[in-house]
């Protein structure tokens, strides 16, 4: 049958009724759509390389080392507060000075672990984001099968997911703490030169007092 | 010597419409595989996805979980250990009490573990979206690869018009030398308009036209 075929392909042209080969031509511009689609995700993938663990870590670390500071400086003001505060009244070596500086390293200790979730959360956000993009990034090419425009669309993304963070400053983590003492230490203020609790009568505003009795009697 | 010719003619036309059979029936035969082989392309791709998507789904058990989870609140409790070890000022920190030291420390426990939940869906979801990701790429390739499939059906189709074209060669030439034998004034067949020819035979038309095909002796 071939012998055939090939020798009518030669001696007579015009039985050679099977023109251009529609397979072999789609098959190899399919063939050769998914070798631009494989390059183009070998490219996206290779910039988007920097993005690893480690850069993630460093990510959560630079807020940290950002914000570790800010805590210490907060708590050093706070607590000469707390410190003067207690020193003006004699109250330094009290239970209550004990009782205040625990609450303050609590809240410190506290605050320095908000921090380090803040960073990782910031990081963490930062590596969804990198998917997410990379993700869009691969979904164009495998519908366009252009690699030089994944290429560039992932080099102009990946460079702005490196460009360092602006973080905002850390806000008063003591602000409650402080308020406080604040409230507390106004409230001697006031009652300096007042008369203490015991110096009223508090026989007249007693409930327990028997109306018209003689013993009108200190509580 | 006419009717040898005619029957070698008539034998000469079966030929060319057996050819054309054949090739009718390779053509078929040829789509066919082609459609097999189509479909054992579209089962290699589904299988590839499959494989993707139970890699995927052996990742996302809870056995995978706890284990994420316990190695996100070990890294929390490490990072919290590292930022509990600062010195937030120039003299030593102020002392917990140990009623605020046991609360804080399972709050800290907590904490790392409450965190671990968001390392634990943070490492899924990425997992999610590369998973995705491939599954995009397979979904692209095997409907490119459809794509082609119409184009390799269309020459499996045409795989054998040579053949065919050489039958109906055949038959158009035993048409032809027919025609040729049996043309007025050409032939050393002489025949008459209508009624008996030279032969003496009876001709189709001769006696009863009967076209009733239900006409008894006429099936």
């Amino acid at each position: 049958m071939g012998f055939f075929k090939k020798a009518f392909k030669v001696t007579h042209p015009f039985l050679d009724s099977e023109g251009p080969d529609y397979g072999k031509e789609a098959a190899k511009a399919e063939n050769e759509r998914q070798e631009r689609i494989r390059q183009g995700t070998a490219d996206v993938n290779t910039t988007f390389a920097g993005f690893t663990p480690t850069f993630y870590d460093d990510r959560a670390k630079a807020y940290t080392n950002f914000a570790l500071p800010q805590l210490a400086g907060q708590y050093q003001t706070t607590r000469n507060q707390l410190l003067q505060n207690l020193a003006s009244r004699g109250l330094l070596k009290s239970s209550s000075a004990s009782k205040q500086g625990s609450t303050l390293e609590k809240t410190a200790r506290a605050a320095g672990q908000t921090i380090s979730e803040t960073g990782r959360a910031q990081a963490q956000d930062l590596e969804r984001q990198v998917e997410d993009r990379r993700n869009s990034i691969l979904g164009l090419l495998y519908q366009s099968a252009d690699p030089a425009s994944a290429r560039s669309s992932a080099v102009t993304t990946a460079a702005s997911f490196r460009q360092p963070s602006a973080f905002a400053p850390l806000v008063n983590v003591f602000s409650n703490l402080a308020n406080q003492y604040y409230s507390s230490a106004l409230l001697d203020a006031t009652r300096q030169g007042a008369p203490t609790y015991n110096d009223y009568d508090w026989g007249s505003v007693n409930p327990g007092a028997v109306p018209g009795g003689s013993t009108s009697r200190r509580v | 010597m006419a009717g040898a010719a005619a029957g070698v003619m008539a034998g000469v036309n079966v030929f060319g419409g057996i050819l054309q059979a054949i090739a009718a029936q390779a053509a078929a035969k040829k789509m066919f595989k082609e459609y097999k082989a189509e479909r054992g392309r579209q089962k290699a791709y589904a299988e590839e996805a499959t494989g993707v998507f139970g890699e995927r789904l052996g990742g996302a058990t809870a056995d995978v979980a706890g284990s994420q989870m316990e190695t996100g609140a070990k890294q929390r409790l490490a990072e919290f250990a590292n930022i509990a070890k600062l010195r937030l000022a120039p003299t030593n920190n102020l002392v917990m009490t140990p009623q605020d030291k046991a609360s804080f420390e399972t709050t800290t426990k907590s904490r790392a573990k409450l965190g671990s939940y968001s390392d634990w869906a943070l490492k899924q979801a990425i997992q999610d979206i590369r998973t995705q990701q491939e599954l995009n790429r397979i979904t692209s390739f095997a409907g490119g690869t459809a794509q082609v499939f119409p184009f390799k059906s269309y020459d499996a189709q045409h795989e054998y018009d040579w053949l065919a074209n050489l039958g109906a060669a055949i038959q158009g030439s035993s048409g032809a030398v027919q025609g040729f034998y049996g043309a007025p004034h050409q032939g050393s067949v002489p025949q008459t308009s209508q009624g008996s020819g030279a032969s003496g035979a009876p001709s189709y038309y001769e006696g009863d036209i009967n076209i009733d095909p239900w006409t008894k002796g006429m099936v």
